[in-house]
């Protein structure tokens, strides 16, 4: 079963991404912001990390780098929620291991279906 | 085109005097006779006279007398004094006095007064072309939108045209001649400037060509300039002074300023844009996120669940509702035009439509009430101090750690009535403590690490008690927390009741 680590500080959000994904098969953990997430990670080696841009303390892009430094995780597949997609640099997204994102609000299927295209399903 | 030379003849000599007229009108002299003083005098109130031919012995005045009330008349007259042998002395006394040029002795030689004449009227012409020349070169300097000024190598103010006049609402001769830099200069810059100007006039350094300072005015205050120099050299090419020209840029700063406050404004705004940007996503994406859930045939949702996701929709609209309402407001405030439905009500009626909120927004946390009963009315607008309520105790959530207590006090003080909310929380820097009321600032919460909200909330707090007629402000210490107070106009029915 696929292991896919959600790192998001917003509480509806973090239960709106866990109840579908754990309805599509697979096992979610979730951590409420950047440093738990990168301990979770560590520990968990998951398949995907789905993780927020905009987070206080460390942003998503520190996670981001975070990510990259360690060898262990720099594989791991990684795809990005923003608020403002209008600002995002793709590139530099795709850089930092950045394999997609998705746009708030996005919907159950859009969520599901671009985990299932990363998972390869 | 040249105008014509007017000369006077007083002589009591009838016939003299008509020749003499006969003769200077022939050289193109404009001349007009009298026979005595008093005709003379009367003559010269009507017409300005350059040139005067005075018989020292006159029937009624001495010409003596005759030249002393005529050069007040005409203080640009000149004198010829025409007398015989016997007068003499008196004449010699009279000539060297400024207005008389010359004496002749009768009976008169009419080659050497005319030669004579033709020098005066040639001296005068040279004179007034250059008159007029200087009146052209001082308009020059007057037309312009400028001000001029000259200072010579003694700091001396060696010219000013009419702007640099106006901007220091002196006149000419008040500023002419006086030392620049102590006079029209604040204190502040003097030295500096003086240090500056002895340098430039050492030749030691080149003028600075543009440079902004302040000048003193009449009435003591500052108009700001910006200097334009350049150095005045004599014909031997040594620096004697320098010439700046000068523009008043006092409302060009103001400006400025202005600008730069609306840039700040600005960039508050942008910030409100993107914060209003993520704080409308989030409620959206739950809304949108969990109706998908539900809609979504893949999968059977329990009766638990779909009650649960409902109720974060409903949430996420509540949030949206709340974020527009204050959108709204912080509008109808900036434009003036939020408009309060005033009546009496006793201060437990307002805390009581507001109560089930409250008790939501505070069930992580302990909400004390004190209020004594014997308030008196206040006069408001219900929904919009319960508003304010509702803000100020959501606020104190936010920087207050789970758990910990928020009270809510009134009291009377000075006839009016004072609501306070005070948390256990994580206070306010002292350095903030002026800011927080600001449109669009948002102070970063330690507790939940994060800046929340729009920053709206508590400048529309601020606004509905401004209009009011009230007072709202904030005493904190950092690490005990915030207490948010705010008064509220006695209704004077209560009053009268009491």
């Amino acid at each position: 079963m696929p292991k896919i680590l959600i790192i998001e500080d917003e509480r509806n959000i973090q239960k709106l991404v866990r109840v579908n994904l754990t309805a599509s098969g697979y096992k979610v953990i979730v951590a409420a912001n950047g440093e738990e997430g990168l301990k979770l990670a560590q520990l968990e080696c998951p398949d995907l990390v789905i993780l927020d841009l905009m987070m206080p303390d460390m942003s998503g892009w520190d996670v981001l780098a975070a990510l990259q430094a360690d060898q262990k995780l720099q594989k791991v597949p990684v795809v990005i929620v923003t608020a403002a997609v209008r600002e995002l640099d793709e590139d530099k997204a795709r850089r930092m291991g950045a394999v997609g994102y998705l746009a708030k609000p996005f919907s159950a299927d859009e969520l599901i279906s671009s985990v299932k295209h990363v998972l390869g399903r | 085109m040249e105008r014509k030379f007017e000369i006077l003849v007083v002589d009591d000599d009838v016939e003299l005097a008509s020749n003499l007229q006969d003769i200077l009108e022939a050289e193109g002299y404009h001349t007009v006779v009298a026979h005595d003083s008093q005709t003379a005098l009367t003559l010269s109130r009507e017409k300005a006279f350059d040139l005067a031919l005075i018989d020292i012995k006159l029937p009624d005045i001495s010409g003596v007398e005759l030249i002393r009330r005529l050069t007040k008349l005409l203080p640009g007259v000149e004198c010829i004094i025409a007398t015989g042998y016997a007068s003499l002395e008196t004449a010699v006394e009279v000539v060297g006095q400024r207005h008389v040029v010359a004496y002749e002795i009768k009976p008169l030689n009419m080659d050497r007064l005319l030669a004579l004449i033709r020098q005066v009227v040639g001296r005068r012409q040279a004179e007034e072309a250059l008159h007029q020349e200087r009146n052209k070169a001082q308009k020059y300097l007057d037309v312009a939108g400028v001000m001029l000024v000259a200072i010579d190598a003694n700091q001396k103010v060696s010219l000013i045209n009419k702007k640099g006049c106006e901007i220091l609402g002196c006149k000419e001769e008040e500023i002419v001649g006086q030392n620049w830099f102590d006079k029209f200069l604040p204190e502040r810059v003097r030295d500096e400037v003086i240090a500056a100007f002895e340098k430039l006039m050492a030749g030691e350094i080149e003028p600075v060509e543009y440079f902004e300072n302040p000048v003193l005015t009449r009435t003591g205050g500052e108009t700001f300039i910006a200097w334009h120099n350049t150095v005045l050299t004599d014909a031997a090419g040594n620096i004697v002074g320098v010439l700046c020209s000068g523009e008043d840029i006092t409302e060009r700063q103001l400006l400025w300023k202005k600008m730069v406050e609306y840039r700040e404004l600005n960039k508050l705004k942008t910030n409100l844009l993107s914060n209003v940007s993520h704080e409308l996503r989030t409620p959206l994406t739950s809304i949108k996120g969990f109706a998908t859930t539900l809609l979504r045939e893949e999968t059977k949702w329990s009766k638990a669940e779909q009650r649960d996701f409902l109720q974060a929709i409903d949430q996420g609209a509540g949030r949206l509702t709340r974020l527009i309402n204050d959108l709204l407001d912080m509008s109808r405030l900036e434009a003036g035009v939020l408009e309060l439905e005033r009546d009496d009500y006793p201060i437990s009626e307002i805390l009581g439509s507001v109560s089930d909120e409250l008790a939501n927004l505070t069930r992580n946390h302990k909400l004390e009430v004190i209020v004594p009963a014997e308030l008196p009315l206040v006069f408001v607008d219900e929904v919009r101090i319960g508003q304010v309520l509702v803000n100020l105790v959501e606020n104190a959530t936010k920087h207050s750690w789970t758990g910990s207590q928020i009270t809510i006090t009134a009291r009377l003080d000075d006839n009016q009535v004072v609501i306070s909310v005070t948390d256990r929380g994580e206070g306010i820097p002292t350095e903030l403590l002026d800011r927080v009321f600001d449109r669009f600032y948002q102070a970063e919460s330690i507790v939940s690490g994060r800046k929340t909200g729009t920053g709206l909330g508590l400048s529309i707090c601020w606004g509905i008690i401004q209009a009011h007629g009230g007072r709202i402000w904030v005493e904190s210490r950092p690490g005990e927390g915030s207490n948010f107070s705010f008064t509220l106009p006695v209704s004077t029915r209560g009053r009268e009741i009491a």
